[in-house]
C-alpha cells in the first residue's frame, strides 16, 4: 500500500480529517447556527420578521435589483464575450484584465468610486442634481453598484467557450448564407448555453448577496434603500438576533439553491462535452 | 419568446410592489446615529399619533461620522439627529446645507436629550473597575469604538481625558494614561452599537465604555443580570445634537413637518419618551419619575467649557495626525 | 473568368503571408493550390471566400469585387479541413442548413428541402445516417457530409481547404477519386488546397504551386512535373536527384537516369549500394565518390539488361538534361 511516492497513511488520514473539520467549522457550523438562531423562538420569529414592512420591502428590492441586473448583465456579458472573441481589438489583454476589475477591487471601494462619480460632489453629481435625478442613496445607485460587481461573471464564463472550437462552424454557417441571428441561435448558443446558465446563476447569487458596494451607496434607509443583506445587518445591529437570523436564512437558502443549481449545470455541461 | 410573458408579468408585479406608499405619501428622512434605533421607533409613532400627520418617517442609522458623510454626499436627510454637534457642524461648513448658527435655532444648543459615558462591566465586577484609573490595570480588556468613525467613541475619549487631566494634571502623564488605555483595547468597532454587540453578544472584554442609555438598555435587554453599570467619579456631558437640513426640506417642501418633528422632541411627550429610553433630559418634570431613577448624579464636564468647543477639540484630538493618531501610533 | 485574384498582400502580426499573389481560375476548372505548409495557400483560400480581408489587392468573382458582395451571398461552398460540421445538428439538418438560411422569398418548402437533402445524401452514399449527429460518423463520412452541405446551396465556387488532410490514406484516395468524378458531373469551379503533391497531380486540371506567399509556377500537372521552372518546383513535385557533371547540376528523377557499364558522354561514376526489386520499378541506390546518394528506378526489363551488382561501379547519365543554372 505504502509506495515511496505516496504520503504515509496517517498523514493522508490527518489531511482528510483536517479538510472535513475545516469545512464543518467554516461552512456547516455557521450555517446551522443561523438556522438554529432563527428557529430559537419558534415560528413566531419568522412570522414577525417576514410580516414586517421593512423586511418585505428589502426582499422585494433585492429581487427587483436581481431581476433587472441579471438579464441586463446577461446581454452585456454575451456582447462582451462575443466582441472579445470575434472582433480584432488592439490591447485585448489589457481589456481582459480590466474586466477582472470588479472581482479584484474591494466592493466597498467600488461603492466609494460611485460616490466619487455620482455623489453630490462627484464628477457627474452636479449634472444629475440639476436634472433632479437621484442615483446615490436611491434605487439607481443600488442597481448600478450591483451591475458593476456582477458584470464579469457571464462574460468570463463565455469567453473561453466562444473562443473554442465553434469558430469554424460559425464561418461555415456564414458562408452558407446564415445571418448573425441564425448563426448565434443555431451555432453559437447551443455551444455556450450551459456556460451561460452557469454564469447567470453566479450572477444572480452575487447580485442578491452583494453587501459591500451596495452598503456604501445605500444610505441605509429602512423600507426604501435597504436590500436584504443590508436589512440583515440592520436587524443585527438592532440586537434582534432571531429576526436577523430569520432574514439571513433566506439568503442562506438562496445560496444553497444556487449551489445546487451550479452543481447540476456543471454536471450537465460536462456530460455534454 | 414563450418565456417573455411570465417574465414581464413578474417584473410588473415587483415594479408596482416597489413603488409603494412610501414614495407616494409625503415622507421625511431622519438620518441618525447608532444607538437611537429604539428611541426613534417610539418617537416616530408618538409624533404621528399626536400630530395626526399622514406622512411616513424614514430612518437611517449608522456611525455618526459616517452618516454625516453620507448627508454631505447627497443623502437627502430632512433632519439629522447625530451623536455630536461636530458632525452637524461639517454639514454647515463643508456642505453649506444649513446655516453655521444652526445650534442656536433650538433650545439647549440643539440637544433635546443628553447622556453621559459610563462603564458596563460583567456581573459582580470581577476585575474591580470603579473609575477611569482602573481601566489601565493589567489584564483589563476595554471595549470602545473608534473615535475616527464613532461619535460615542469621541465622548468616551474626551471623558477619559477629562478624568486624567483632573487627576494627573501634567499633559505628558495624561498622554501616557491615554496611550495605556488604548493599549487595553483589542478591537475598535466603527460604531457604538457594534461595540455593544462585541461586549454583550460576543462576550469580549471586561469593560465597555458606553453611552449611559446604551448601557442601561443592555442591562435591561440581556437576560440573567449579566451586566452591571459603574459610574466613574467624573464623566462628560454627552450632548447629541439635532438639526433641520434646510437644503433638503426646502427641496422636499417639508420644512414645517421637520420643524414640528424636532419641536416634538422638546415637548413633554417627547421628553418622557427620551427618558424612557434612558436619555437624560432638561425637563425632568415631563418624565415618569421611575424612569429617572437610574440617572446617578456625577460630576460632568462639558465640551464648551472644558474643551473649548467641538472645533477646538476636533483639531486637537481627532483631526488627522492629531493626538488620537499619535496615541494609536505609540500604542 | 470565374475567379480573378490580383496582387494580394496579407500580413499577420508583422509576418508577410501573401506577397503580391495573382491568380486566375476559369469557369468550371478544378485547380489545386499546392505548397508547403505555411506558404499562404489557406489564407488565400479564406480571402477568396471572404472570411479574411486582404491588406492590399482585389478578388473578383464573376467580375464582382468581394467587397461588394457579402460572403453569405456569394454562393461559395467552403469545405474545412476539420469539416466544421454543426455538432448540435443532425446530418440531415447540417445539409439542410444552407437551404433554411435562405431569405424567406427564396427559401424552398419543407417538402423541397427534404427532397434535396435526400438526393444529396444519395450522392454522398450516406442516406442511412441522416438522423445521426456528426460525432457519430467516421472522418470520411464527415467530410462527405461537409461536401453535401455546401453542395446544397448550389455553389458557384467550391473552395476546399485540405479536405482530406485528416483522413487515412485509403479513404483519402477513395474520396479524391469521388471528388474528381463529382466535379466532372457538376462542373463547379473548384479550388482545392493541399500540401500533398500526389493529390494535386491526381485531381487537378491545373496546379498552382505557391511558395512564400507567391505563385512559384502554374500549369497542368504534366507541365509542372515534367517542365518545372525552378528547383523548388522540381523538388516539390516528386523525388529528384541532383547530380553534378562537369560542373553543372542536373535535376533528374529516378526514372530519368540511364545506367551503363561503359562511360558515355555526360556521365558520372557511381557505386551500387542496394537493390530493391519489389514493385513496378526496380529501385537501385547508388553513391558517388563523396558518398552522396543517387536513386535510380528502372523497369524490370531494362534492369535485366543492365543487371547491376552490389558493390560494382556503373556510369549514370541523365536522360533529360534539366538544369536551372544561369547560362
Amino acid at each position: 500500500m505504502n509506495s515511496p511516492t505516496e504520503e504515509p497513511t496517517w498523514l493522508r488520514r490527518a489531511l482528510i480529517a483536517f479538510a472535513f473539520i475545516h469545512v464543518a467549522l467554516m461552512i456547516i457550523l455557521p450555517f446551522a447556527s443561523v438556522i438554529a438562531q432563527a428557529c430559537s423562538d419558534g415560528i413566531a420569529t419568522f412570522t414577525r420578521t417576514f410580516g414586517s414592512r421593512d423586511t418585505i420591502h428589502a426582499i422585494k428590492l433585492t429581487l427587483l435589483i436581481a431581476l433587472i441586473a441579471v438579464p441586463l448583465n446577461t446581454l452585456v456579458g454575451i456582447a462582451i464575450a462575443w466582441g472579445f472573441t470575434h472582433v480584432k481589438i488592439p490591447g485585448k489583454r489589457t481589456l481582459l484584465a480590466l474586466l477582472d476589475l470588479p472581482f479584484s477591487i474591494s466592493p466597498v471601494v467600488v461603492g466609494f468610486l460611485f460616490i466619487l462619480l455620482l455623489g453630490k460632489h462627484g464628477l457627474f453629481g452636479g449634472w444629475l442634481e440639476a436634472r433632479g435625478i437621484k442615483v446615490i442613496f436611491a434605487f439607481p445607485g443600488l442597481l448600478i453598484a450591483t451591475l458593476f460587481v456582477t458584470m464579469p461573471y457571464i462574460a468570463k464564463e463565455l469567453i473561453p467557450l466562444m473562443d473554442g472550437r465553434g469558430r469554424e462552424e460559425e464561418e461555415a454557417a456564414r458562408l452558407l448564407g446564415a445571418g448573425w441571428w441564425r448563426i448565434f441561435w443555431k451555432i453559437t448558443f447551443p455551444e455556450i448555453k450551459w456556460g451561460l446558465l452557469y454564469g447567470i446563476i453566479l450572477c444572480t447569487a452575487r447580485s442578491m448577496g452583494e453587501f459591500g458596494a451596495v452598503a456604501v451607496v445605500s444610505g441605509n434607509i429602512r423600507g426604501r434603500t435597504n436590500t436584504l443583506p443590508l436589512h440583515v445587518e440592520a436587524l443585527f445591529q438592532d440586537g434582534d438576533l432571531p429576526a436577523a437570523s430569520a432574514a439571513a436564512s433566506v439568503l442562506a437558502i438562496l445560496g444553497i439553491v444556487s449551489l445546487v443549481a451550479r452543481t447540476i449545470t456543471d454536471i450537465k455541461a460536462k456530460a455534454k462535452n | 419568446m414563450r418565456y417573455l410573458t411570465p417574465i414581464s408579468l413578474v417584473l410588473l408585479i415587483f415594479l408596482t410592489g416597489c413603488s409603494d406608499s412610501a414614495t407616494k405619501r409625503q415622507s421625511i428622512l431622519n438620518v441618525s446615529y447608532d444607538p437611537t434605533r429604539e428611541l426613534y421607533k417610539d418617537i416616530n409613532q408618538a409624533f404621528l399619533a399626536e400630530s395626526k400627520l399622514q406622512i411616513a418617517i424614514e430612518q437611517s442609522h449608522g456611525g455618526s461620522g459616517k452618516q454625516a458623510r453620507s448627508v454631505l454626499d447627497g443623502l437627502e436627510a430632512d433632519v439629522v439627529t447625530l451623536a455630536l454637534a461636530y458632525d452637524i457642524d461639517i454639514l454647515a461648513t463643508q456642505g453649506k446645507l444649513i446655516p453655521e448658527d444652526w445650534q442656536d435655532r433650538l433650545p439647549n444648543h440643539s440637544s433635546p436629550y443628553f447622556s453621559t459615558i459610563v462603564f458596563l462591566v460583567r456581573k459582580g465586577n470581577p476585575k474591580e473597575i470603579f473609575d477611569w484609573g482602573d481601566l489601565i490595570k493589567p489584564n483589563v480588556e476595554v471595549i470602545t469604538p473608534n473615535p475616527k468613525t464613532s461619535g460615542g467613541a469621541r465622548w468616551n475619549y474626551l471623558a477619559a481625558w477629562a478624568w486624567a487631566e483632573k487627576n494627573l494634571k501634567d499633559e505628558d502623564k495624561v498622554l501616557g494614561y491615554m496611550t495605556n488605555l488604548f493599549k487595553q483595547v483589542p478591537v475598535l468597532d466603527t460604531g457604538a452599537r457594534g461595540s455593544t454587540l462585541t461586549f454583550a453578544q460576543r462576550k469580549k472584554g471586561d469593560v465597555l465604555l458606553a453611552w449611559e442609555n446604551e448601557a442601561l438598555l443592555a442591562v435591561r435587554d440581556y437576560p440573567d443580570d449579566q451586566f452591571e453599570i459603574v459610574h466613574p467619579s467624573i464623566s462628560i456631558l454627552a450632548e447629541p445634537a439635532v438639526a433641520i437640513i434646510d437644503a433638503s426640506t426646502e427641496k422636499h417642501k417639508t420644512s414645517d413637518i421637520a420643524q414640528k418633528y424636532l419641536d416634538f422632541l422638546y415637548s413633554d411627550t417627547g421628553q418622557a419618551i427620551c427618558a424612557k429610553h434612558f436619555y437624560r433630559i432638561a425637563n425632568p418634570n415631563a418624565a415618569d419619575p421611575k424612569d429617572l431613577l437610574p440617572f446617578k448624579t456625577i460630576e460632568l464636564v462639558n465640551i464648551r467649557e472644558h474643551f473649548g468647543g467641538w472645533k477646538t477639540a476636533h483639531e486637537k484630538h481627532f483631526a488627522d495626525n492629531a493626538t488620537f493618531d499619535a496615541i494609536i501610533k505609540r500604542r | 473568368m470565374a475567379i480573378q485574384v490580383n496582387n494580394i498582400h496579407k500580413s499577420y502580426a508583422g509576418t508577410k503571408v501573401l506577397n503580391g499573389l495573382s491568380l486566375q481560375v476559369n469557369d468550371g476548372e478544378l485547380i489545386a493550390l499546392l505548397g508547403p505548409s505555411g506558404c499562404g495557400k489557406t489564407t488565400l483560400l479564406r480571402i477568396i471566400a471572404g472570411l479574411e480581408q486582404p491588406d492590399q489587392g482585389t478578388v473578383l468573382c464573376d467580375g464582382l469585387s468581394t467587397d461588394e458582395v457579402k460572403p453569405g451571398d456569394r454562393k461559395v461552398g467552403f469545405v474545412f479541413q476539420h469539416y466544421a460540421l454543426f455538432r448540435h445538428l443532425s446530418v440531415f439538418e447540417n445539409i439542410a442548413f444552407g437551404l433554411r438560411a435562405k431569405p424567406r422569398s427564396e427559401r424552398p418548402s419543407e417538402e423541397e428541402i427534404k427532397r434535396k437533402v435526400a438526393s444529396l445524401l444519395d450522392l454522398i452514399q450516406l442516406d442511412w445516417i441522416a438522423k445521426r449527429l456528426p460525432q457519430q460518423l467516421s472522418g470520411g463520412q464527415r467530410q462527405r457530409v461537409a461536401l453535401a452541405r455546401v453542395l446544397a446551396i448550389d455553389p458557384k465556387y467550391l473552395l476546399l481547404d485540405e479536405p482530406f488532410g485528416a483522413l487515412d490514406a485509403k479513404v483519402r484516395l477513395e474520396l479524391r477519386r469521388w471528388l474528381r468524378d463529382r466535379h466532372h458531373d457538376l462542373g463547379v469551379t473548384t479550388i482545392f488546397v493541399t500540401h500533398d503533391q500526389e493529390e494535386a497531380l491526381d485531381v487537378a486540371d491545373r496546379i498552382v504551386l505557391v511558395n512564400s506567399g507567391k505563385v512559384e509556377q502554374e500549369g497542368t500537372p504534366d507541365q509542372l512535373y515534367n517542365h518545372p521552372k525552378t528547383p523548388f518546383v522540381c523538388d516539390f513535385l516528386g523525388f529528384v536527384n541532383t547530380i553534378t557533371i562537369q560542373g553543372r547540376a542536373y535535376h533528374v528523377r529516378p526514372h530519368e537516369i540511364k545506367l551503363s557499364r561503359e562511360p558515355i558522354e555526360l556521365s558520372i561514376q557511381l557505386k551500387v549500394n542496394t537493390i530493391r526489386t519489389a514493385g513496378q520499378l526496380v529501385q537501385v541506390e547508388l553513391q558517388d565518390n563523396e558518398s552522396k546518394p543517387v536513386t535510380v528506378a528502372l523497369p524490370h526489363d531494362i534492369f535485366a539488361q543492365v543487371n547491376p551488382i552490389i558493390g560494382e561501379t556503373l556510369y549514370a547519365t541523365p536522360a533529360i538534361q534539366r538544369t536551372f543554372d544561369a547560362t
